[in-house]
């Protein structure tokens, strides 16, 4: 479960990039945090991960404060960023362990997961070669297992299909599904609005660093009735219609 | 503190601060020519250093004055590593991007600290591999020395280095804290780049010069410059203890005088983690915000 409370960020003085925050993604939940470029998406997720610190508020990861217990709360989550552009230089099979070594995961655990885990996402050939030669999907995949590994609780994905070829993304559905179905959270941001509406069971929508709306697909249709489509739902609710 | 988590994130921070320096190229081939590359230049310049400290050594054997050469080389090599580790600091410390992806990591500051600071001391031992190694062995073979010079000549290249960086790392992390250098990153390397290419092209000067000075004029020069070295060793504690303990024939002086060089250095390193701890993430972070905006 995250719980975000009443959180707050700015960049600049005067200007809240996030204003006055509160979400709840509950444990058996697939969320699916929505908004326009800048609205807040990624400052919001950056805050969750304990990569920046809010200016007001907190934010628990199973009862524990990322700002508390950063320690702690990190254990409970897995993180997949944006940008899979990382540790370039690192082999495949080099940046899994590194991750297994950080996560403490015992060598016979980590060989089994390791082998599961880039067999599923056909990667396995590719272990042996630098990051840097993996084509944007490739380092998605090798980011994406990296996170599996520890076989966090709470996922926590920052555009994860992009990249991805139309398999790996509908494997990547599938295991967050059953994430989800085992009692455990995933919450990921994403721009493709079908993505949200066949996959989530709640979703929130973010604007200008506010939450606009949260709740069900079905909740958000019955509240903005008379529009057909999703985006022209998505763009009701953000003003841009 | 888990020394596992350390080893694994020096590696990686090691691997990456390699990262802007070497062509992104996984061929074979070119990994041999590079290997080839680095060696000759490795051999190259050793033997310059090498021939250099022979002849200086040399003629300072012969008036009885070897242990000048000592104070000379640690202020150096302590030189040298502080003008390296400006950017070695800068390089590894804020301008890789791994400290965005390390973030949300179970990895404590102290950890990253330690293991950051870890990769610039090891990129600090391969340059002192060339500027260290070969005068200390050659000062050895010419005055004779025993087993005790060579064991405490080798501690000696690990422990030292430590400290100057230690001094750095804690100037850059207190001016980065407030200076706002990340969008310059460009001009800062250019400024960097334009600044070696400055100094070698002096050095070469230089030395081309020396070769015009006779011996006795060498060593006249290298007494004066000597001046320099009792000067500074007021301020630069460690040095005194160093020339001690390569110089000293007994095994209890020598681990004495090396004690010494670990004790500061070890009161040095706590002060860097406590001004790190303080400092680095809001330096660190702050960058990341002012790329984001």
């Amino acid at each position: 479960m995250i719980q975000i409370n009443n959180i707050t960020k700015s960049y600049v003085k005067g200007k809240k990039s996030v204003d006055g925050l509160n979400m709840e993604i509950r444990d058996g939940e697939i969320f699916g945090f929505l908004g326009p470029n800048g609205a807040g998406k990624t400052t919001t997720i950056k805050m969750i991960t304990g990569i920046l610190n809010p200016d007001e508020g907190d934010i628990l990861i199973d009862n524990v404060s990322i700002q508390k217990s950063p320690l702690e709360a990190k254990k409970k989550f897995g993180f997949v960023p944006d940008s899979p552009d990382m540790f370039l230089r690192l082999k495949g099979i080099e940046y899994l362990n590194f991750l297994a070594d950080i996560y403490e995961i015992p060598s016979d655990v980590r060989k089994q997961r390791i082998e599961e885990l880039t067999k599923k996402f056909e990667i396995q050939d590719a272990l042996q070669s630098q990051i840097q030669t993996y084509s944007h999907g490739m380092r998605q995949k090798i980011v994406i297992v990296g996170v599996l590994l520890n076989n966090p609780k709470n996922w926590i994905l920052d555009e994860p299909m992009t990249g991805l070829d139309p398999k790996s993304s509908f494997d990547l559905k599938e295991m967050m599904r059953k994430h989800s179905k085992e009692g455990n959270t995933v919450f990921f941001s994403t721009h493709v609005l079908e993505v949200a509406e066949k996959l989530c069971d709640r979703i929130g929508i973010i604007n200008k660093g506010k939450l606009v709306f949260v709740g069900t697909y079905e909740e958000m249709k019955e509240k903005f009735k008379g529009k057909e489509t999703l985006e022209e739902l998505f763009l009701e609710i953000t003003d841009e219609l | 503190m888990n020394f596992k988590k350390i080893t694994s994130l020096t590696k990686v921070f090691l691997k990456n601060s390699f990262q802007n320096t070497q062509t992104a190229s996984n061929k074979k081939s070119s990994k041999v020519g590079n290997t080839i590359l680095y060696l000759f230049v490795f051999i190259y310049l050793g033997a310059i250093i090498g021939f250099f400290s022979y002849n200086i050594i040399s003629g300072l054997v012969q008036i009885h004055q070897e242990a000048v050469f000592l104070g000379l080389f640690f202020l150096i090599v302590a030189a040298f590593i502080a003008f390296q580790g400006i950017f070695s600091c800068i390089n590894v410390f804020y301008f890789s991007k791994d400290i965005e992806f390390v973030l949300p990591l179970p990895v404590s500051a102290k950890e990253i600290l330690i293991s950051k600071f870890n990769a610039i001391l090891i990129t600090e031992y391969m340059m002192e591999l060339i500027i260290g190694v070969v005068p200390l062995i050659i000062y050895g073979v010419l005055t004779s020395a025993g087993i005790l010079y060579y064991i405490t000549a080798a501690i000696f290249l690990l422990i030292f280095p430590i400290l100057p960086l230690l001094l750095v790392s804690i100037i850059v992390t207190i001016i980065m804290s407030f200076a706002k250098l990340t969008k310059k990153r460009d001009t800062f390397q250019l400024i960097a780049t334009i600044i070696v290419i400055v100094i070698a092209v002096a050095v070469s000067t230089a030395t081309s010069n020396t070769e015009e000075v006779t011996d006795e004029q060498m060593i006249q020069s290298i007494m004066q410059a000597n001046g320099m070295v009792t000067m500074v060793e007021d301020y630069f504690i460690t040095l005194r203890p160093a020339i001690n303990a390569l110089t000293s024939t007994s095994a209890v002086t020598a681990i004495i005088e090396t004690l010494k060089v670990v004790a500061v250095t070890a009161l040095s390193y706590i002060v860097f983690i406590l001004i790190g701890q303080k400092l680095y993430f809001k330096g660190a972070i702050g960058n990341l915000i002012r790329t984001e905006l």
